[in-house]
């Protein structure tokens, strides 16, 4: 259930042509951008202080919460982004005590958002931000739905601008040398900022040196393809609420099979429509012809018939007409000699 | 060109892809009316 | 006028009909209005973790499935070369029109900004998304019934030159008809072959394009069927001598081919389970919802038809066509919201607000109205007098 391909039936004539089998393209590969950068997340750092939360909503300008950052009672129900808040964390039940993550978009290497965007909207920077274009979107949510983290909101309240709402690794921010905000305020670096490829060293390091503390996992350095927000646990991921059942597989190639498939229909479909249209004319015709034929014989046959019925009848007249004659004549002569025996037996008795 | 991300190579090359077919469309148009159009009276 | 007349004619629009029209057009009008002015939260049960619900998977997914049968209709006339199925091209032309018009009405509902559908088209092309396929697909292929429909039209305005221009691209135009659908009507499907994760591995499959474009060719013939069932009492008074004479053979053979299908249909949904190696889910509540869907909506109509078929039993098929529609609608729901968030708990799951299924039942009431307001006007079930044997 990894590589999910799509094989096209293309199917009338019983062609079927089978398509690439992963969206690699090839033999091409795509790699991030060497200036990919993203943020690590150490959940046995992470003291669930909601701190981050905070200083989100601070450089976003979202609007105020319903109750304070200071308000950890927050935590006993688990939460998602939604159209006001950025990032949440949660608290999840350990084996030792509670165990915090923070969720956020992810960043992904390829993301799903962007490719089911029919605008364009979203869309992954060199820097590693997935960002997104509200000048265009034109709100069908298609983004909500591909997304296998469960991220972008909608601003449902709104009733002709709405807007998806995700975070945006704070790209403005980094444009003016920044780090992104939550990554600042961290009391207790659970979050670092980097180079991708560092924040996998740096992950793989702290793995090696404690083994007995994390699961031997890099959550998010395949995961959908990969994204650029990773994550290193003491808990298995499925415990803090990320899905160990995503796959490797990018969203682009989920659908690279399906799109493959629509050129081919476009090729194809006017040779088949179009033969089976001028070989069902053609049928037609010929049937047409046939008919014409037919009828023309039925004609000569009949013609034919006739005549030679009636030259049977007036054979089978003449015959009858000559056996009649034969009949009588055979009549007459048997007549005619037992007449005659007749007589002569008459003439015997008289004797 | 360079591509950093199989989604922006796939939308260049899908959008190259979509104007191939619009001009299939119409080719095999053009096409179909050429290939029927000849002066043989019995297909 | 005098006070006898005009009781008269309240008589006459006091219909049973009339007023369920007019009790589902008012309260439609409301619910828009809390539409536009306190966005989609007014009037939806939509959420972050649901942003689809049943205005994408009645009115697009099962709309667009079940106005099939403009192409399949079509296909059989033109391509096939069934001409005696030619008096039922046009009320299936003329449904797929109106269903295809009011998908993309429906759709101003559903989208955040609606005045930029266009978007996706004219100003920036996501050529990666499946969204895009499909919305390019339903905009020409509205372009090409709307065209294909305009016949009908002219005849009825007596413009007979630009009417005889239209019918010379028959051919073209159903051909056109015919690749757009398939590759609309599948890609319907492949949007969710984006979220494997999301929706419960019965109803994924990679193969969920081609099991899209194929149930819709059984929901379209179906709908023909079902469709011409529908309007054969009202609008008997319109229906000449051929469409008459025809509607029977039109039911036989559609119903035929439907059968043949809906096999087809079956035997590519268990090469899907296999393929994933699903056999395990079926033991599951989920499995028998699945062995629901595909005994009691697939298997059990195909049968209904071909022994409709066989012992000529019109009413019979009938029935196995009102189950094939109902079946198209199980599955498109299935797909797009009963086993899509699958693994949310029931607290976070979708169900449709009534104002939802308002807008639903308005945008139906409009199609009906409008199906009714052109075949009582046009030649749709009857052929122009000016133009018998013109085909």
């Amino acid at each position: 259930m990894l590589r999910r391909t799509f094989l096209g039936l293309l199917g009338a004539a019983g062609a079927s042509v089978a398509l690439p089998r992963s969206a690699a393209a090839g033999s091409k590969k795509f790699g991030p951008h060497p200036d990919t950068m993203g943020v690590l997340f150490d959940a046995t750092r992470c003291i669930g202080c909601r701190k981050c939360e905070a200083a989100c909503n601070e450089v976003n300008e979202l609007p105020a919460p319903d109750r304070k950052f200071d308000d950890l009672s927050v935590l006993d129900t688990e939460r998602r982004t939604d159209e006001k808040t950025y990032t949440v964390v949660n608290k999840y039940q350990g084996m030792n005590g509670p165990v915090y993550r923070k969720a956020q978009c992810n960043h992904c290497l390829e993301p799903a958002c962007a490719s089911a965007c029919f605008v364009r909207a979203f869309k992954k920077q060199p820097n590693g931000a997935v960002t997104y274009d509200a000048s265009v979107c034109v709100g069908c949510r298609y983004c909500m739905v591909a997304c296998p983290f469960s991220i972008p909101a909608y601003e449902y309240g709104e009733p002709l601008t709405p807007r998806v709402m995700k975070c945006t690794l704070c790209a403005p921010r980094l444009a003016e040398g920044k780090l992104p905000g939550c990554v600042e305020r961290c009391p207790k670096e659970a979050l670092t900022f980097g180079p991708r490829d560092a924040l996998i060293e740096i992950a793989r390091a702290r793995i090696a040196a404690f083994p007995g503390k994390y699961v031997d996992h890099i959550y998010g350095e395949r995961e959908m393809g990969g994204t650029s927000w990773m994550y290193i646990s003491g808990e298995p991921f499925s415990h803090i609420g990320l899905r160990e059942d995503l796959g490797t597989a990018s969203a682009p190639e989920l659908t690279a099979g399906a799109l493959a498939a629509v050129p081919m229909v476009v090729g194809l479909w006017p040779v088949l429509l179009g033969g089976i249209y001028a070989v069902s004319r053609r049928k037609d015709k010929v049937a047409n012809e046939e008919r014409v034929t037919a009828v023309k014989d039925a004609l000569a046959k009949a013609a034919a018939e006739a005549e030679k019925k009636l030259h049977e009848e007036l054979s089978k007249a003449e015959t009858a007409g000559r056996r009649r004659i034969e009949v009588e004549v055979k009549k007459a002569v048997e007549e005619a000699l037992s007449a005659k025996d007749e007589d002569a037996e008459k003439s015997e008795e008289e004797v | 060109m360079e591509f950093y991300t199989l989604q922006d190579y796939y939308t260049f090359t899908k959008g190259v892809v979509y104007l191939i077919m619009g001009g299939i469309l119409v080719g095999a148009t053009l096409y179909w009316r050429f290939l029927m159009g000849g002066n043989n009276k019995d297909d | 006028m005098t006070v006898e007349t005009v009781t008269a004619e309240r008589k006459s629009l006091f219909t049973p009909f009339n007023i369920i029209a007019a009790v589902i057009l008012v309260a439609g009008l409301v619910v828009t209005v809390m539409r536009f002015t306190g966005g989609l939260g007014a009037v939806t049960n939509l959420d972050q973790n649901n942003p689809w619900g049943i205005w994408i998977s009645f009115d697009l997914l099962c709309g667009v499935a079940l106005a099939a049968g403009g192409y399949t209709t079509s296909a059989a006339c033109y391509i096939f070369g069934l001409k005696k199925y030619h008096s039922g091209v046009r009320p299936a032309i003329l449904t797929a029109f109106l269903g295809y018009a009011l998908v993309v009405f429906a759709l101003h509902y559903d989208v955040g900004r609606p005045w930029r559908l266009p978007y996706p088209i004219f100003v920036q092309q996501g050529t990666t998304s499946l969204l895009f396929e499909v919305g390019l697909c339903v905009f020409l292929y509205l372009t090409v019934l709307f065209v294909e429909f305009t016949p009908a039209m002219f005849e009825w305005l007596g413009m007979k030159k630009i009417r005889n221009i239209v019918v010379k691209g028959t051919l073209a135009l159903t051909i056109m008809g015919v690749i757009l659908s398939t590759l609309h009507q599948s890609s319907l499907g492949a949007l969710f072959s984006i979220a494997p994760s999301k929706l419960h591995p019965l109803w994924y499959s990679p193969y969920l394009p081609v099991f899209f474009f194929v149930s819709s060719i059984c929901a379209g013939m179906s709908m023909v069927i079902f469709e011409g069932t529908l309007s054969h009492k009202p609008m008997h008074r319109l229906m000449d001598k051929e469409y008459l004479d025809n509607h029977d053979g039109l039911i036989l053979g559609f119903g035929k081919a439907t059968s043949l299908v809906l096999f087809g249909y079956f035997a590519i949904k268990l090469i899907g389970l296999a393929y994933d190696n699903n056999w395990h889910y079926l033991t599951t509540g989920w499995g028998a919802w699945y062995m629901v869907e595909m005994l009691g909506f697939v298997a059990l109509p195909s049968f209904l038809y071909a022994v409709g078929v066989r012992d000529r039993n019109i009413p019979l098929i009938k029935w196995a066509a009102g189950l094939t529609v109902l079946g198209i609608v199980v599955n498109r729901f299935n797909v797009s919201l009963v086993a899509f968030n699958y693994f949310l708990p029931s607290s976070q799951r979708y169900f449709p607000s009534w104002s939802e299924i308002t807008i639903s039942l308005f945008v139906v009431a409009i199609g009906v109205l409008a199906f009714r307001f052109i075949t009582t006007r046009m030649p749709i079930f009857h052929e122009h007098p000016d133009y018998k044997d013109a085909h």
